[in-house]
């Protein structure tokens, strides 16, 4: 299937007064377009760094190694100079911030708000701007007469995340990526965002990323995934069949650690063990310290990501084999 | 048209905010609508020495038998252009300076800030007197711009500091990855975040202009008008020795009790402002 975004052999340092941190290692991942892909994995795995790499909105003490591609419709964003990365952000590849909750001004109204961003790309007038907003506005179901003219504080923590979302889609971008898009909301709201989510897709067809923890969340509505742990992609695939056919020890646990309401209390298990620290990756695989199929190979050398079957990548010396579990 | 309705409307919820304001229009009516009400006549009409307040002359006469009341309106223009034009010029610099050290950083907040602290640390009262008395200033403005150069600073370094946490927000993060232009984050953006401190801070300034201005002219620095209310403090105490004239005490008063109800009002009005321009603040 052919790629409307591709990450190729991306590598991601911090430099810290700690040293050298790996953020993200040797990533490649490709995304299709009409498709969402879920990319979950633990804080501090590189999601949000990743994504943060495509908009290249990264903090000033990242670094991007030279050997790094980024592709959109065949185009490197790495190489892109100022001005074509300012068109380029919001009009071609939009998104949704984690605590998108602190992403409106305060003292501006959601008008102005919309019409600003429109008029910097479009410019036109205001009156276009509006028309747009008003018709994402009842997208993401809320009256727009009322919230145009609301400011930030006058709406509830899901109105603001929906109107995040319709400003997210206002400048009609080919590709929107969502960092974590429910964060400090309540379960119901989730819920609500979820489906309408859902639903925009479904209208729209519009690829998008999102990035979450809640691997509940990502199978609703995800139709691949990719899990990260440490800095890199470990399983990678259509949604059903990591799903139903997960390979590597740390997507099954994580599986399994998803409370179920009908199963068995005691089937759940945590998968025991912190997260590695990434100054200090483990030798091997990245995840032998907690993985207790570990075997004296998965210590010295470290795995490669490998089709297992179409289209579903694994990163496991054993990938092959099933445990008995 | 809708916003001035909001104005009155959160004016009249706010009491003291509201007497403050009937304060403010009363002094500017004065200043401005008073002189063609009441016309000056400064002639000296010894008969009418050191009248008390009456029916006749409100707040009594002068050491010439003059009204103190019309010196009182004829010089409440010259206080109210000084605090203005000092609040207004010192904002204005303040703003620009302080949005643009706290946004931009590097050399040109470095530089900025090393011109603040060299007004900071410079005695302010003693050199704005002596570039009072220096230029021969003959207009209320140019006192206004001379006690300006003296008022930015503190303003331009609170700014700085305000805008620095400011840009680290989400929203102003997200204003620059949408490349929205240096102009737009500063003004659009950022400074309406900053407007209620900085109407509160306007509104100080205005309030030690009026301070120093009318210490200024106490002194006999800048000799504008005899109407002048720091003029007329100054001829009170030095010219009639109105301190020892106990029938002189109106002349002495009256100035000093406009300069307290206008800063008063001034201050009063302040609280309201914070609620004009914050709508996090607004009840309705």
């Amino acid at each position: 299937m052919e790629k409307i975004l591709e990450i190729k052999n991306l590598t991601l340092n911090y430099y810290t007064s700690a040293g050298k941190m790996k953020a993200v290692e040797k990533v490649s991942i490709g995304f299709e377009p009409a498709k969402i892909t879920a990319i979950i994995g633990e804080s501090g795995s590189g999601k949000s760094t990743l994504v943060k790499a495509i908009l290249q909105i990264l903090p000033p003490n990242a670094e991007i190694t030279p050997e790094s591609e980024i592709l959109f419709k065949d185009k490197n964003l790495l190489q892109l100079d100022k001005e074509a990365l300012r068109r380029f952000r919001w009009r071609e590849v939009s998104m949704v911030f984690q605590n998108a909750q602190s992403g409106l001004n305060p003292t501006l109204t959601i008008r102005d708000q919309f019409v600003d961003t429109y008029l910097a790309h479009y410019g036109g007038s205001p009156k276009d701007a509006i028309g747009k907003a008003e018709k994402l506005l009842n997208l993401v179901k809320l009256p727009a007469t009322t919230v145009l003219s609301a400011y930030p504080h006058q709406l509830s923590g899901g109105m603001k995340q929906r109107v995040i979302i319709a400003l997210a889609l206002l400048l009609d971008p080919e590709f929107v990526i969502l960092d974590e898009p429910t964060t400090a909301l309540d379960m119901l709201t989730q819920a609500f965002i979820f489906d309408l989510l859902e639903d925009i897709h479904k209208q729209m067809q519009i690829p998008m990323i999102l990035i979450t923890h809640d691997i509940s969340l990502a199978a609703k509505i995800a139709h691949a995934i990719g899990v990260m742990y440490a800095g890199k992609i470990i399983e990678a695939g259509e949604i059903e069949e990591v799903f139903t056919r997960s390979i590597h020890p740390y997507t099954r646990g994580l599986i399994k650690a998803m409370p179920s309401l009908k199963g068995d209390i005691s089937s759940y298990s945590p998968i025991a063990g912190d997260p590695p620290d990434l100054f200090h990756k483990p030798s091997g695989c990245l995840f032998h310290p907690r993985c207790k199929y570990a075997k004296p190979l998965c210590r010295e050398t470290q795995p490669e990501l490998i089709e297992i079957s179409t289209g579903h990548l694994v990163a496991c010396h054993y990938g092959g084999e099933v445990f008995g579990d | 048209m809708q916003k001035i309705f909001i104005i009155f409307k959160i004016l009249w919820k706010n009491p003291r905010a509201f007497a403050g304001f009937l304060g403010l229009l009363f002094f500017l009516l004065m200043a401005f609508a008073g002189p063609l009400i009441i016309p000056l006549d400064m002639t000296p009409k010894y008969l009418e020495r050191f009248l008390p307040p009456g029916s006749k002359h409100i707040l009594g006469t002068d050491y010439a038998g003059r009204d103190i009341f019309m010196q009182i309106v004829h010089g409440s223009k010259d206080i109210i252009v000084i605090a203005f034009s000092t609040a207004i010029i010192s904002t204005f610099i303040a703003v620009v300076l302080g949005i643009m050290a706290g946004f931009m950083g590097g050399w040109v907040d470095t530089l900025i800030m090393r011109i603040v602290d060299i007004f900071l640390t410079v005695p302010h009262f003693p050199i704005m007197a002596i570039f009072a008395a220096l230029f021969k200033i003959k207009h209320p403005f140019f006192l206004g711009v001379v006690l300006a150069i003296w008022s930015w600073p503190s303003l331009a370094r609170a700014i700085r500091s305000q805008i620095l946490s400011l840009k680290e927000r989400e929203f102003i993060q997200i204003s620059i990855i949408l490349g929205m232009g240096l102009p737009h984050i500063m003004f659009k953006e950022l400074l309406p975040n900053i407007i209620p401190y900085i109407s509160i801070n306007f509104i100080n300034i205005a309030k030690n202009a009026i301070t120093a201005s009318v210490g200024i002219m106490l002194l006999g620095l800048v000799p504008l008008s005899v109407t002048n209310w720091g003029m007329m403090l100054n001829l009170a105490t030095f010219q009639t020795g109105a301190i020892y004239v106990p029938s002189a005490l109106s002349y002495l008063l009256s100035p000093l009790f406009a300069i307290v109800l206008l800063q008063y009002s001034l201050l009063c009005f302040a609280g309201g402002v914070e609620e004009i321009f914050d709508p996090r603040l607004r009840k309705i």
